[in-house]
């Protein structure tokens, strides 16, 4: 090997540990915490109002259905045990709920995130035919949020923790940042490719498909189809903006734009067709990429208004006299 | 390009990070997480034979962490949408109609969502002609539901595709639901004692007309806010 291919191959090395290995603020990896917390809740209160009709005895989805609709795909559940049992089910449903809420406070933050996950998993191998996007991004962020420090702040945890011994900089973090971030790019680069496949995509009347839809639509927008323009223009952007999200979100010049994109785009799904919880999912995915400088000092400033209720900007204690 | 989302570049005071080897395993493990989160949506038909037998290879791992997805969201085209027509009929002689999903019934929008994928699973399963025992066992689950719920003696069940009309038909003043856009296949009748599937599916009685000719945003076996299932 050359001197020229073993310095190359160091610099690999090098980026590589950079990449992963570098200790990172975790106040990012705590707010994505909370995010995934509420809605894990929500959730949770979901599955619980349609307990009967998805893990009852006579549940839409018998053992036979499961075993069809996985075609062999692992199955097993503990939710299996309980289908005769109201009570236990019930307590479970508790026992989900539970943990969700604690992986919110950030209490007991690493068991209820590995707990959480359990359910997650639980409640997905029993139902897999009643599962969409919203399931699938909730179930990799909280994976994720089991691996990394996600109760080092905005926590139960840290309060309780002595302050000599919280956590400000941690590797763990930074590889379940990384984690989530390059699954939101591996999800948004085949959700984009996968559409370069459709003719509608390609003629621009794709979003039409989604306005038209009546069984998504919680805003009427068919009025756009005076304008075929400004649907041609929001399928566009769409469909090129999926695609290219796995190269932009890494710069910092191009970042802002793909995430007022995400917002725009997510918040538009959620809002016109009835789909809040997956857009809301994504948005807090995207909070990734979001830089922990910024969430860093608005949380101390916010600490230290909370701390001196009294204390005003020095202009304003001017101004006032 | 992305060290300005990690604000501290100091190193670890976490020993086992800065141990070599600990390094070396993670990035293993870190490798093949990220082969396999990236070879599941791959390995989506169409496909090579290579990227399948990789697919093969990781699925235990992917299925168990609920990880196998194909992100195919929307893809190619937003399609039609289907739901499950059904019609109780019960020991008193009486019927009753319904349809999931249906908003008025199933609240929150989640619990909604939940009961429109289980019948656009029956879709995916309908338009595979080699799916046809899969999609009888679906239904019989369904039925059995049904039945169990509302304590019927028979229920009758259609799958209804809801087409999507063009940009051109609304301005002509049609509804989203007129007749025209909806069509309807049996799936089947399931009555209590053994829930069993009658030999042959009687059609419901349906006021609406089937149609043989897609509009224009349908391609039929498209997938709309969810992915293909392998």
């Amino acid at each position: 090997m050359t001197a020229i291919q073993t310095s190359s191959a160091d610099s690999m090395v090098a980026k590589w540990n950079q990449f992963w290995f570098t200790a990172c603020d975790p106040v990012m990896l705590c707010v994505v915490r909370i995010g995934v917390g509420v809605l894990l809740c929500y959730s949770q209160l979901v599955w619980a109002i349609g307990s009967d009709a998805f893990f009852g005895s006579r549940s839409w989805l018998n053992a036979d259905a499961v075993r069809v609709v996985g075609q062999g795909a692992y199955s097993w559940s503990p939710l299996w045990w309980l289908e005769q049992s109201p009570a236990l089910l019930g307590l479970l449903h508790v026992s989900a709920l539970a943990s969700a809420a604690c992986l919110t406070l950030g209490l007991l933050t690493r068991g209820a995130a590995i707990a959480s996950f359990g359910c997650v998993l639980a409640y997905a191998h029993r139902n897999p035919a009643a599962l969409y996007g919203f399931d699938q991004v909730v179930g990799f962020l909280t994976l994720y949020l089991a691996i990394g420090p996600s109760g080092a702040c905005l926590s139960l945890d840290e309060y309780l923790t002595p302050t000599r011994q919280r956590v400000r900089s941690s590797v763990g973090a930074n590889v379940a940042l990384r984690l989530m971030q390059l699954h939101l790019c591996v999800l948004y680069f085949f959700a984009g490719i996968s559409k370069l496949k459709g003719v509608t995509w390609w003629n621009g009347y794709a979003i039409w498909g989604a306005i038209a839809n009546q069984e998504y639509q919680t805003v009427d927008l068919t009025w756009l189809a005076s304008w075929p323009i400004l649907i041609n223009v929001l399928t566009h952007v769409s469909v090129w903006w999926e695609v290219s999200y796995a190269v932009l979100i890494w710069n910092r010049h191009t970042r802002p734009l793909m995430l007022a994109l995400a917002i725009a785009v997510h918040g538009g799904i959620g809002l016109c067709f009835g789909m809040l919880t997956f857009g809301a999912a994504m948005l807090v995915g995207n909070m990734a990429f979001i830089s922990s400088t910024g969430m860093r000092s608005m949380i101390e400033q916010v600490r230290s208004t909370l701390s001196n209720p009294t204390t005003r900007p020095a202009h304003e204690i001017a101004r006032s006299g | 390009m992305s060290s300005d989302l990690c604000t501290s570049s100091r190193p670890s005071s976490q020993d086992r990070w800065l141990d070599p080897k600990f390094r070396l395993g993670v990035s293993i493990l870190l490798a093949l997480h990220l082969l396999a989160i990236t070879v599941a949506p791959l390995a989506m038909t169409p496909s090579s034979p290579l990227l399948i037998a990789v697919w093969r290879g990781f699925r235990p791992y992917l299925d168990v962490l609920y990880l196998n997805h194909g992100f195919h969201f929307f893809a190619p085209d937003p399609g039609p949408s289907h739901l499950i027509r059904y019609q109780l009929e019960f020991s008193d002689g009486t019927r009753r109609e319904g349809i999931f999903p249906n908003p008025a019934e199933h609240a929150p929008r989640l619990l909604y969502h939940r009961h429109f994928m289980l019948s656009e699973f029956a879709n995916r399963m309908a338009v595979d002609d080699s799916r046809a025992a899969d999609l009888e066992t679906l239904s019989r689950s369904f039925g059995e539901h049904l039945l169990a719920t509302h304590e019927a003696t028979r229920v009758t069940l259609s799958l209804r595709r809801h087409f999507i009309p063009t940009p051109e038909h609304v301005l002509a003043g049609l509804p989203l639901d007129d007749p025209q856009f909806i069509h309807e296949r049996p799936l089947g009748t399931f009555a209590t004692r053994g829930v069993t599937k009658s030999p042959t599916p009687q059609a419901v009685e349906s006021d609406v007309t089937p149609i043989t000719e897609p509009s224009v945003l349908d391609l039929a076996t498209t997938d709309f806010e969810q992915e293909v299932v392998r």
